[in-house]
């Protein structure tokens, strides 16, 4: 084993437990991140456009990037709550070793909050001005999950990080990776592909109150998804070949489990273009869900496989210490309860205002 | 140790906790605070039927969302984020004890930013009781936030029975827990109703004005009441030597109290005046009592992140991230044992080892010639032998210290290393112990790391041999914070001389120190 590996914590329930969570929690951050960076993309593109139609969906988009940031930050934190406990001692050392880049990502993102809230509550007033927030706004937007990849793989990595040894002020990056600009690109292009979805479906609401706006945003919103989507045909092998020769044939058929991932990624993948070039929003996001699960299942076996040699989730010691579990479960299920309540009464008062 | 170290030796990782945490603290409390203020309003506004307080009400919301949604939620992940980079160990522990509690805090966060936001966004639009009652489901998943949240600081302070029996409920409702959230849930209230004043201090409604003075004050006076024999409680909870170093024994603890006093009782005059004269309160006053509240809980966490020293987890683990089970084996050789070490060996390279020892052990609380606690300044008057001495019983000279964990080798190069960096004398480990010590030494060893020789020269002038012989028997009467000098009669004797020779003519000259 790597001696640089700081030895890990015991974790107070089973992995399996934990694991669960996180795949739950970080794929629904992945979908609204998505939403987040493609929304605001979709939101400067419809800057440039000077019809009313236009100006009407990019105001009703810009509504709604605070809350998606609101979301985003919030399942973020959480997925990165359940990798810690689980990989905290990758995690926590990758994280040092660019630590001045990684405490970067707080400062930008307060920036990137703060100017979305800023187009949405001054939309008019701004005028021009909005362009160049939003593309700011973009460019922080791109920057973040960037450093991301950079952690998530440095993490995988521990045979790089001696180079700490002649840089500890935290300024080291994992730029060297092959497969860490592949991997980077696919997150993006997934992320511009599901703002288009997630206009189209947003436009969708406003059927019956503005057609024209619905079946604009619809037009624009799945002609950007499907075709996009289409370009993962070119980035998603291109990141499979950049991964290790022994990974590579493992998730090509000697995994049997990230085979069956990658199989039925695909399966839907299929079924998502067809439906997503025949303009149909609702079919397509109903597909887009799981083919995300499975994309984030396929992303932690990968995980799992590229730190095997190292360490696996069965090696962590259990302290047993369920009473803790069942209350977070009352805690979500009653959550749960009360957001359910709070959006429906939001619902109602939408209705009626209409 | 387990982890490597993010090293910024003239900025520090405190400075960076300080300076993400000392907003997020102030900002997360108003969030409590203001959840409370933003549901009684409301309901005060509808009752007596008053539409300006129900316009405020509303511009108030949009505020404190922008304030404490974007901002004060931020700079919580950023506390996270800093607190794993600076002092990872602990980070570590906390989130492994407490992962069920941290993810139950996030689901509260989750119906917080649902709830807000549906408040700010169905003004109006839906019926009074309600929106009212979104209200109230914000301020209830907010002060769950602060529930969860408390626990786990507090347990940073007073670990109680957990140390023993590891129980993560043992380890929640730890004996600091109850005080300590009755503290906070106060200061949040006081908080509110601050901002309050401040933000009808902007309002051209005079009448208005004057009725938000009148709740506001009402809000705040008796919290700020009620926080007087809170703060009390919390000071009992704490273990005998935190209290100890809070009842005098830090002088950096006693200069926070001091602060926060003035701070309390400012902000109390503001309040009574405003509440005698509603009329003359303005954007001033308000700003006032804004910075006055900033400076008591500034001065609050302060004093609990300091008094909770040598400890980042109570019993568990040093500041400097050492567990405290790890201590004796790391005593007979740190370097050899820490995984993140450039060196391995004092004999290799002394100098670097130096360096390493100060990075892994002193670099979590001092900065090199940085303006955080610079740990240089007070060092580099002092000899190696001195100073080598000193790192040896730093932890019982200063309670608040932890002890130095590394063998003698190790000890001096680390000696050698904040002396200056320069030792062309060293030859490899060495025993000061069986040396025979100088008076100078004597004097450098015990006195000159906190206090110049200026000072100290100062202060005795005029003083008789026998005066400065016995102050020397019961230091710790001349200040609570000044350990009792434990030396041999013998030393006692040839410090006495020393000192007295400070204020002759033809005085010797040793190390100037520093003033603490």
């Amino acid at each position: 084993m790597n001696p640089l590996i700081p030895l890990p914590d015991p974790i107070p329930v089973a992995w399996g437990y934990l694991l669960a969570l996180l795949l739950l929690v970080f794929s629904l951050h992945l979908l609204f991140m998505n939403c987040l960076l493609g929304t605001t993309a979709v939101t400067l593109y419809l800057q440039r456009r000077s019809d009313a139609v236009a100006n009407r969906l990019a105001t009703e988009l810009s509504r709604a990037l605070p809350l998606l940031m609101a979301f985003t930050v919030n399942l973020g934190i959480a997925a990165l709550l359940f990798l810690q406990v689980l990989y905290g001692q990758f995690f926590y050392t990758s994280s040092i070793l660019m630590g001045s880049y990684w405490l970067a990502i707080i400062p930008l993102l307060i920036l990137a909050y703060y100017a979305l809230y800023w187009v949405d509550l001054r939309y008019r007033r701004l005028g021009r001005q909005r362009w160049l927030l939003l593309a700011g706004v973009l460019a922080l937007l791109l920057a973040v999950p960037f450093l991301f990849s950079n952690n998530m793989t440095l993490m995988l990595h521990p045979q790089r990080w001696s180079g700490y040894f002649d840089q500890d002020n935290g300024t080291l990056l994992n730029l060297a990776d092959l497969t860490l600009w592949p991997r980077y690109a696919h997150f993006i292009a997934a992320a511009l592909a599901v703002g288009g979805l997630f206009t189209a479906t947003l436009g969708r609401c406003y059927r019956s109150r503005a057609p024209e706006l619905a079946a604009y945003a619809r037009n624009l919103g799945m002609t950007l998804f499907s075709r996009l989507t289409l370009l993962q045909l070119l980035i998603g092998p291109l990141f499979l070949f950049s991964l290790p020769q022994p990974l590579r044939w493992q998730i090509l058929g000697d995994s049997p489990l990230a085979t069956l991932l990658l199989t039925t990624a695909l399966a839907l993948l299929a079924a998502l273009l067809v439906n997503a070039f025949q303009q149909r929003v609702l079919t397509s996001l109903a597909l887009l869900v799981p083919l995300g699960c499975c994309m984030v299942a396929l992303r932690a076996w990968l995980r799992s496989a590229f730190l095997q040699p190292h360490f696996t989730l069965d090696q962590l010691q259990v302290v047993p210490q369920y009473s803790p579990l069942l209350v977070f479960v009352i805690v979500l299920l009653f959550g749960s309860a009360l957001i359910g309540w709070l959006l429906y009464q939001a619902t109602r008062a939408a209705r009626q205002d209409m | 140790m387990n982890y490597p170290v993010w090293y910024l030796p003239t900025i520090g990782g405190g400075t960076l906790i300080a300076l993400i945490a000392i907003g997020h603290v102030f900002v997360a409390h108003f969030a409590v605070g203001g959840g409370l203020l933003l549901a009684l309003s409301e309901q005060l506004a509808r009752g007596r039927n008053d539409a300006g307080l129900l316009a405020f009400n509303r511009r108030f919301a949009r505020f404190f969302v922008l304030l404490t949604l974007v901002y004060g939620s931020l700079t919580g992940v950023g506390i996270w984020f800093v607190i794993s980079l600076v002092q990872p160990g602990g980070t570590s522990l906390l989130i492994h004890q407490f992962v069920f509690a941290w993810a139950a805090e996030w689901v509260f966060f989750l119906v917080e930013i649902v709830a807000i936001s549906v408040y700010l966004y169905s003004f109006d639009r839906m019926a009074p009781a309600v929106h009212q009652a979104v209200a109230w489901i914000y301020f209830g998943a907010a002060w769950c936030s602060l529930f969860i949240i408390n626990g786990i600081i507090s347990f940073m302070l007073t670990s109680g029975s957990w140390t023993t029996d590891r129980s993560f409920w043992s380890a929640f409702f730890n004996p600091g827990f109850w005080p300590s959230l009755a503290f906070r849930t106060l200061i949040a209230i006081i908080l509110a109703g601050l901002f309050a004043l401040l933000f009808c201090s902007f309002s051209k409604d005079r009448s208005l004005r004057r009725r938000l003075v009148r709740y506001g004050c009402g809000m705040v006076l008796p919290a700020l009441l009620g926080a007087v024999p809170a703060a009390g409680w919390y000071l009992h909870s704490l273990p005998e030597p935190a209290r100890e170093l809070v009842g005098g024994g830090s002088p950096t603890i006693v200069r926070a109290l001091h602060w926060g006093g003035s701070g309390a009782i400012v902000l109390t005059l503001i309040l009574l005046f405003s509440l005698w004269q509603p009329a003359r309160h303005n954007r001033a006053l308000a700003g006032l009592a804004l910075a006055a509240a900033l400076v008591l809980m500034g001065s609050f966490e302060w004093i609990r992140e300091a008094a909770r020293r040598p400890f980042v987890v109570q019993q568990a683990m040093f500041c400097n991230g050492i567990a405290t089970a790890q201590l004796p084996q790391l005593q007979q050789g740190f370097l050899p044992a820490a995984r993140w070490s450039r060196v391995r060996q004092v004999a290799a390279d002394p100098l670097a080892a130096g360096r390493e020892l100060f990075k892994f052990q002193c670099y979590s609380c001092h900065t090199l010639d940085g303006i955080n606690n610079d740990l240089r300044q007070r060092t580099d008057a002092l000899s190696q032998e001195a100073l080598a001495g000193y790192i040896g019983g730093l932890h019982k000279a200063r309670y608040f210290m932890p002890p130095f964990a590394g063998n003698d080798g190790e000890r001096q190069a680390l000696a050698a290393f904040l002396t200056g960096g320069l030792f062309p004398a060293f030859e490899g480990p060495a025993d000061t112990q069986g040396k025979t010590l100088q008076d100078q030494f004597l004097f450098e060893q015990n006195c000159t790391l906190c206090h110049s020789t200026e000072l100290v020269r100062n202060r005795t002038a005029g003083w008789t041999k026998n005066r400065i012989r016995s102050a020397l028997d019961h230091l710790n009467r001349l200040h609570p914070a000044m350990p009792d000098y434990k030396g041999t009669p013998n030393e006692k004797d040839r410090l006495a001389d020393y000192i007295l020779r400070l204020n002759q003519p033809a005085a010797q000259q040793p190390a100037k120190g520093v003033t603490p």
